[in-house]
């Protein structure tokens, strides 16, 4: 993939510059922050006042948070996509932009757990989620399966860390001493032995395994917590396979966008080229049609008996309140983009940049289509109910907490690209021919 | 909308005034008319629930105010206790001035039920408004051999006091029985047969006298055994998903065990293995 055969000093020296230079990343990080401070604020009041701050309802307790939340989880999704799917069958192109996947999933997953408790009224008994647990509840199965998907995308974003931490520390000598510290403790006492090779290699072949079907656990059981209950709109058999090919569209298109970015401010035009480009373009559109094909089944199935209920409800998204969203987010989401993508041109890495927020802003309003229209036809009955409680729309509380959650996982994922290389600097030295003993005896030139 | 409260207002204080200088016409065959059915303590019951529910609103409890004037009268009133059956029957049934017929909304024993029931303050007990308010106690005696409740009320005029006998059920109070006492101030019920109590038949009985104006008010609880026992069973006893954590069933309980337990184990073989790292270095040098 990559034309000239490059020598380890130049490997390692492009990709650990962008790490040390601190052009634009102040004002970026500043940013993240104030964006952030805003939600702080917002979720002070929100402590201090009840979810009562919020425009959520009793009837439509489920809002903004929980389509985020399950935003969350589907971008993380990408983790296991690229570095477990890809990388178990071989394929070696995925090398250079693994660990960025692995920092999306790392970064969305922690946030994705946070979003959790943002929805909690009374978070100081979270504990209690726990302590009186029950194992037939879908929201105790996500628990757990968020939290093992968030372990082993923090291992499988640091084992292979391990052997880059050695040039890291030889490059890093005029770095804070706190940095030094960080690398010196996760190189583990790397030397490059051949045994430790062997312990590496096993090790991500083992979570790799592994993530795969805990992976579609997470995004499954997250289904589950709409598909486990009888309402309209969510009883559907579908849902597990239906979010998973969601997230992988999601999750492929915040790689784009990530990808374009660290490329372009790490002047690593040389390792992320548009072939590159090109393939993950070519997995969004593959994944955005299964996205399609289950979109359709999850649609015209009921939507061709019309059951009573399921009527309103899918009169609401196809021509009532609901339709302008609704079809907003399927043809700029989903539709146009797999058009577009369907030509090589469109594969280079400005139409992606663009075709892919397109696909995550409508990966985003999609999870809210799913979450509140159903919550706004009740169940039982109803009479006398005040209008406001049948319509929702985010107030600023809501806003802006959903906003800090996705300043957060950007900022998670910036400073692990500012604090680690954004590729394993040695898969990258292995590809080129480099030997382990040329890696072993590295010195900064 | 204040307009039509008015007009309201106007009307039924027209109604109420007509019925006043009504006089009631009855035809002499329907003065002569007796009930179908037996004046039993049931039927008296199933009529004071008709009564409380059609005819309390306006009328009052019987006896309460002993108000003849303005209409509508108090039930407990010497003329009205004067009446025969058939008329009592005729007027519910066929309504006058301000109160309306109730042929159409009552069955003929529904109408027929509520007659017995006031009946019961016109057979036996004639009512003295003149006597004041006098606090009457109340004993009840369990007769466990009968199965009966015993209402023992002293302390005073104990004739005519209306005595109930009730169930305590989740929700509230069952009615028994409305009985009156005689001038001896006891009455006895037999506890019904088929009242369910728990698996080994317990169950409580109220007997309580409220007459704010005359007798007084008092209320006493009993445990009885005597209730036909029911073997409930508990839904959330048993392992379901619906249960409590620890009535999970089995299958899931192991399966979400199961597949924790192993990819975790997977994971802490993973970090044990990071930890081999360093020694493996030692192994070399």
């Amino acid at each position: 993939m990559l034309e000239t055969k490059k020598s380890l000093n130049k490997i390692v020296s492009d990709l650990t510059v962008p790490i040390k230079s601190h052009k634009g990343f102040i004002i970026w990080v500043a940013f993240l922050l104030a964006v952030m401070g805003l939600g702080f604020y917002a979720y002070s009041v929100q402590l201090r006042e009840g979810l009562g701050a919020t425009a959520l309802t009793d009837y439509i307790s489920w809002g903004l948070y929980i389509s985020s939340f399950i935003f969350f989880v589907a971008t993380a999704l990408i983790g296991m996509l690229v570095s477990a799917v890809l990388g178990l069958t071989g394929i070696k192109w995925i090398t250079p932009i693994a660990r960025i996947a692995e920092m999306i999933a790392v970064g969305f997953a922690m946030w994705a757990g946070l979003i959790i408790v943002f929805d909690m009224g009374r978070p100081d008994r979270l504990l209690n989620v726990f302590l009186y647990a029950r194992v037939q509840s879908p929201i105790f199965w996500d628990v757990t399966v968020v939290t093992t998907y968030i372990v082993i995308s923090i291992i499988l974003f640091l084992l292979p860390l391990i052997p880059d931490m050695v040039f890291l520390q030889k490059t890093m000598k005029d770095q804070p001493k706190w940095k030094q510290k960080i690398y010196k403790m996760l190189s583990f006492g790397w030397k490059g032995t051949p045994e430790q090779y062997k312990i590496i290699k096993r090790s991500i072949r083992l979570l790799s395994i592994l993530i795969i079907p805990v992976a579609l656990a997470i995004h499954t059981v997250t289904s589950w917590l709409f598909a486990m209950t009888p309402r309209i709109g969510w009883d559907s058999t579908i849902f597990g396979p239906y979010y998973v090919a969601g997230a992988f569209a999601a999750g492929a298109g915040a790689l784009l966008i990530v990808m374009f970015f660290i490329r372009k401010s790490y002047n690593l035009q040389d390792y992320i080229t548009d072939f590159h480009f090109d393939k993950i373009g070519k997995l969004l559109v593959l994944t955005l049609l299964v996205y399609l094909y289950f979109n359709i089944n999850e649609y015209i199935v009921p939507g061709y008996k019309m059951k009573r209920g399921d009527d309103h409800h899918l009169f609401a998204l196809f021509a009532g309140k609901n339709a302008i969203l609704f079809w907003s987010v399927q043809i700029f989401g989903m539709i146009l983009p797999i058009l577009l993508l369907l030509w090589g041109k469109m594969r280079k890495p400005v139409p992606l940049l663009i075709i892919s927020i397109a696909v995550v802003m409508g990966a985003f309003m999609k999870r809210y289509i799913i979450t509140v229209p159903t919550l706004e036809h009740p169940q039982l009955p109803t009479a006398n109910i005040p209008v406001d409680f049948m319509i929702y729309w985010p107030n600023w509380i809501e806003w802006s907490i959903t906003s800090m959650a996705i300043a957060g996982a950007v900022l998670i994922v910036t400073i692990l690209a500012k604090l680690f290389p954004v590729m394993p600097i040695w898969e990258i030295a292995h590809e080129e021919g480099i030997s382990e003993e040329e890696m072993n005896n590295f010195e900064v030139e | 909308m204040k307009h039509t409260k008015k007009i309201f207002t106007a009307v039924v204080i027209m109604l109420l005034s007509i019925n006043v200088f009504a006089q009631w016409k009855i035809p002499a065959e329907a003065k002569k008319q007796t009930a179908p059915t037996e004046n039993s303590v049931d039927a008296a019951l199933a009529g004071k629930l008709i009564y409380d529910t059609k005819c309390k609103a306006c009328h009052q409890i019987p006896g309460a105010t002993g108000m003849k004037a303005p209409a509508p009268p108090d039930l407990g009133i010497e003329s009205f206790l004067n009446k025969t059956d058939g008329e009592i029957f005729y007027q519910i049934s066929e309504g006058m001035g301000g109160m309306p017929p109730f042929k159409s909304q009552l069955s003929e024993e529904d109408r027929w039920n509520i007659v017995h029931y006031l009946a019961t303050g016109r057979a036996s007990c004639t009512v003295d408004m003149s006597t004041a308010l006098q606090n009457l106690e109340l004993k009840v005696e369990i007769i466990d051999d009968k199965k009966q409740i015993k209402a023992i009320v002293s302390g005073g005029n104990v004739d005519c006091v209306k005595v109930g006998f009730f169930v305590k059920r989740y929700f509230g109070l069952l009615p028994i029985k409305v009985v009156e006492t005689d001038s001896s101030g006891m009455v006895t019920t037999t506890f019904p047969n088929d009242i369910s109590g728990d698996k080994d038949g317990n169950t409580e009985i109220v007997v309580k006298f409220d007459n704010p104006d005359r007798h007084g008010k008092a209320e006493v609880t009993k445990k009885i055994k005597w209730a036909t026992p029911v073997h409930y069973i508990n839904p959330l006893e048993k392992r379901a998903m619906w249960g409590v954590g620890a009535k999970a069933p089995l299958w899931i309980l192991f399966s979400y065990i199961g597949i924790t337990f192993s990819v975790w184990a997977v994971i802490i073989f993973v970090i044990l293995q990071i930890l081999k790292l360093k020694k493996a270095k030692n192994e070399v040098e």
